[in-house]
């Protein structure tokens, strides 16, 4: 058991590689892990790819995915709707895990996910400096949104590969005020507080409201992680709450790859060797808008000029569904792509706000 | 049939099968070798009361030895983390994970859980997945399982990630949707369309979903035949337009496992409902893995080599009562006769806390300690309901005491009792009170006290979500009231 237990995880090392050689690693890995025939398979795809005339297996580099047409959430909520689940599933799925909020994309998630989410938690935690021995709180977001089972990944994969010996402590906000994880985590001093921001926020208030300096009651705490909105124009209230400078994490249901700012806090990594980022630079957005039926181009992040802003759009290599050139909704500004001040070379964004909101203020 | 080298492999299911004796000269060999007391004279739980009771925990070689350590409660649990720091607890290196009971009185326990205490709950996971197999279901490899879980920091908030990583790490083959029970109106309808095979909950969640699927589903009905144009789909719609429709009707289940509570008063309406034969798991936040009865239903199966069971009879219990601090004696429940009911007490070989002769407070009837028609041989016991301070009605759960404060506020209330029995399969609890003298608008003093019960918190969401039948109150005179055999006022009644 012991020996199944010790199990390599996905990704291996592959934080400071030139971007040269992470674009290549990138193609390779689109390429020779059948990621377009897999994505074929599922309805998600296949219909819209036929129509289109694409054949993945020609598909051979970088520049020919940029030919394939973009994928977006509704095309998501129309495919997991219509028809067999099992067609809209690439390859057998381990986990199911879902976003938020009534209109929920489902998204499976096969072991070869699993294991590729569970290494890159560990990568994750160097990243943010967590050390030996630490303590995380960290607030779970009810099962099967993404955020109940990421913190556990961590754990987990640290028990199985980290070696870290790292100490959990969960609660939610659903249990604020009817029992006492807030008080019991602080007398365990954490040294990280992981959680949605809305989250984050909730337990400050609720903290507040019960007369409790949240950054007294974690004096501890040196890492304070928060997903599922852009940090701005809330940093630096959390950061007078807690205490700490907070450091943002993108993760959603759909891309549950935990890529978030280095300590140092000079934008979100995107992982390109999970990863193939391309961003819609706004004056695309805007020809899009002004002329519907218009195919906005992108550019893949690393051929973007530093400053670009506009839609995060994302290729992944995905097991039981590869996201292909995905439009996430999300705007992004690439921030940098040179090697960080942390030694990490793959390129920094900073993201935005949700574009659909955007267009509708 | 003799352990291999002494040991039994991980996840071996021979152990199931081993002669009784056997199996408790491994778990007394394990009490040994785990030196599990010595560990727990470390943790504040045990330290200083063993100290006081001049307990040698080195001295404890056998089943024998054990038998001259104190009990330890829930109270104790909780004392512990108040008088002294979480970390105390820990008898182990590491922890990975803490979890907690729902501290509805205020008074959460906290449990820690380390990376050997997660490999035993694997274990014990491996073994729960084999129960419901051999009977007449058929349950092949590769199923999909839908599964309520309660939020953070309760355990089960952890089982989607845990149990997948665990199956993927065992290479077990298998799909599982996990939903929240604060999240499952919404995600239900997904979870029905994928179809999966297994449903694991609570059973009056379970309960409650069905009846909130009755009362939906031309809507329900109507939403599947919009997503999925099939016939199966189509023939649900049209029937829920003339006929009561039931979840069996919209979602063939293969089979269900149901735990957080006894099954028995929902059995007979989860068959009806789903369609299938229930089968029930036993666990609480301080025990690690889970216990459950086979595909017979002849009682819940106790793992005899992970754990050291005891119970104290009734009869004990009641001397107790008569004579506080007077500790009652237990029976090793491999020596107990069949129908014996008492405090099921439970000593394991937790890495981080272990359990030393901890009194569960759950009232049990042991079923049989003869080898089971399943084949395994590891005594069954049937779990009845609490014999503590707690009263509870299904998974609403609540302090006698805070509800004994609430009731303090109504005037002219000479004494009371909570009755609880069933109304179908709803938990029902009835508050007889009895007046210091006849009030002059019974009806009033009646509504009074109701508003009281529930100014309850837990009594209110139970009946808000229609987990519990509305409470009732009943006037009573003197001398109606429940008494032990020692004459003493019973606060809780169950009507079993």
């Amino acid at each position: 058991m012991e020996d199944t237990l010790a199990i390599r995880l996905d990704p291996s090392d592959a934080e400071s590689l030139p971007l040269g050689r992470l674009l290549q690693l990138a193609e390779r890995r689109l390429v020779e892990g059948n990621v377009l025939e897999r994505a074929s398979r599922s309805k998600l795809y296949s219909r819209r790819w036929r129509r289109s005339g694409v054949r993945p297996e020609r598909v051979h580099d970088l520049a020919q995915l940029q030919a394939l047409p973009y994928t977006d959430a509704d095309d998501w909520l129309a495919a997991q709707g219509s028809g067999s689940i099992s067609g809209f599933v690439a390859e057998r799925a381990r986990l199911w895990v879902s976003s938020r909020g009534k209109t929920r994309k489902w998204v499976p998630l096969g072991d070869v996910d699993l294991r590729r989410m569970m290494g890159l938690a560990l990568r994750l935690s160097a990243m943010i400096g967590v050390g030996p021995r630490e303590r995380i709180l960290a607030i779970t977001e009810p099962a099967p949104r993404i955020g109940n089972c990421v913190p556990y990944f961590l754990a987990m994969a640290d028990m199985v590969a980290g070696g870290l010996h790292l100490e959990m402590i969960s609660g939610s906000v659903t249990m604020l005020g009817r029992n006492n994880w807030p008080e019991f985590a602080a007398e365990r001093r954490p040294q990280v507080l992981w959680g949605h921001s809305d989250d984050v926020r909730a337990l400050a208030d609720a903290l507040c409201a019960a007369g409790k300096d949240p950054a007294a009651l974690y004096p501890h705490l040196r890492v304070l992680l928060c997903f599922g909105a852009p940090l701005e124009p809330a940093r630096a209230d959390l950061q007078r709450l807690f205490g700490v400078n907070p450091l943002s994490c993108y993760l959603s249901a759909e891309l549950p790859y935990l890529q978030a700012e280095c300590a140092p806090g000079t934008g979100v990594h995107l992982w390109l060797d999970v990863t193939i980022p391309e961003i819609i630079p706004t004056s695309e957005l805007c020809r899009e808008k002004s002329a519907p039926g218009y195919v906005p181009m992108a550019l893949f992040i690393a051929d973007a000029p530093e400053g670009t802003a506009g839609e995060y759009v994302v290729t992944t290599f995905g097991q039981s569904l590869p996201l292909i050139r995905y439009r996430s909704g999300d705007r992004v500004q690439l921030v940098g792509k040179g090697a960080c001040v942390c030694g990490r070379t793959h390129p920094r964004v900073r993201f935005l706000g949700r574009i659909t909101a955007e267009s509708g203020a | 049939m003799k352990p291999r080298s002494g040991r039994v492999r991980y996840g071996d299911p021979l152990v199931e099968r081993l002669p009784l004796e056997e199996l408790v000269s491994l778990a007394e060999r394990r009490l040994v070798e785990s030196r599990v007391v010595e560990r727990a004279a470390r943790s504040s739980l045990y330290r200083e009361r063993w100290a006081a009771a001049g307990v040698d925990a080195r001295a404890v070689r056998s089943y024998q030895d054990l038998r001259a350590i104190p009990y330890t409660c829930s109270a104790d649990l909780r004392s512990a983390l108040q008088t002294h720091p979480a970390g105390d607890l820990v008898c182990s290196e590491d922890v990975r994970l803490w979890v907690s009971t729902s501290g509805t009185t205020g008074k959460a326990k906290w449990i820690p859980r380390s990376d050997k205490d997660l490999a035993i709950s694997r274990e014990l996971g491996l073994r729960a997945r084999r129960l419901p197999t051999g009977g007449p279901v058929d349950l092949p490899d590769g199923m999909t399982s839908l599964g309520l879980t309660a939020p953070a920091p309760f355990v089960t908030d952890s089982s989607a990630a845990v149990s997948a990583v665990d199956m993927m790490l065992l290479g077990l083959p298998g799909e599982m949707i996990v939903l929240n029970y604060t999240e499952a109106a919404d995600a239900l309808l997904f979870a029905l369309i994928r179809k999966p095979d297994v449903f694991l909950a609570f059973p009056s969640i379970a309960m409650r979903m069905a009846e909130g699927i009755s009362e939906n589903a031309p809507r329900l009905a109507r939403e599947m035949l919009r997503q999925r144009f099939t016939a199966p789909h189509l023939l649900a719609y049209l029937v829920s337009r003339i006929k009561t429709v039931r979840v069996r009707d919209l979602v063939r289940f293969r089979w269900g496992g149901f735990a957080g509570e006894p099954l028995a008063p929902y059995r007979q309406a989860i068959r009806a409902a789903y369609g299938f034969d229930p089968g029930e798991f036993y666990a609480f936040s301080e025990f690690l893995g889970t216990m459950g009865d086979c595909y017979l239903h002849q009682g819940l199966h106790l793992w005899a080599d992970q754990i050291i069971a005891e119970v104290i009879p009734e009869a004990e219990l009641e001397r107790e009562e008569a004579s506080p601090g007077l500790p009652p004696s237990a029976v090793p429940l491999w020596k107990a006769p069949p129908g014996l009911r008492g405090d099921l007490v439970v000593t394991n070989f937790a890495d981080a806390l272990p359990l030393v002769r901890y009194r569960t407070s759950d009232l049990i009837e042991v079923v049989s300690t003869e080898p089971c028609g399943c084949g395994r041989t590891h005594p069954r016991i049937r779990v009845l309901h609490r014999v503590d301070d707690f009263v509870n009605l299904g998974i609403v759960r609540f302090s006698i005491y805070e509800l004994a404060a609430c009731l303090e506020q109504v005037p002219g209330l000479r004494r009371w009792q909570l009755l609880i029995r069933r109304q179908g399969y709803k938990p029902l609890g009835i508050v007889r009170a009895e007046p210091l003298i006849p009030p002059t608008d019974p009806e009033s003093w009646k509504a009074l006290i109701l508003e009281q019960v529930r100014s309850l918190d837990a009594i209110r969401l139970g009946e808000e979500n229609q987990l519990i039948a509305p409470v009732a109150v009943e006037m009573v005179v003197a001398g109606e009231d429940r008494r032990t055999t020692s004459g003493k006022l019973r606060l809780v009644v169950y009507e079993d």
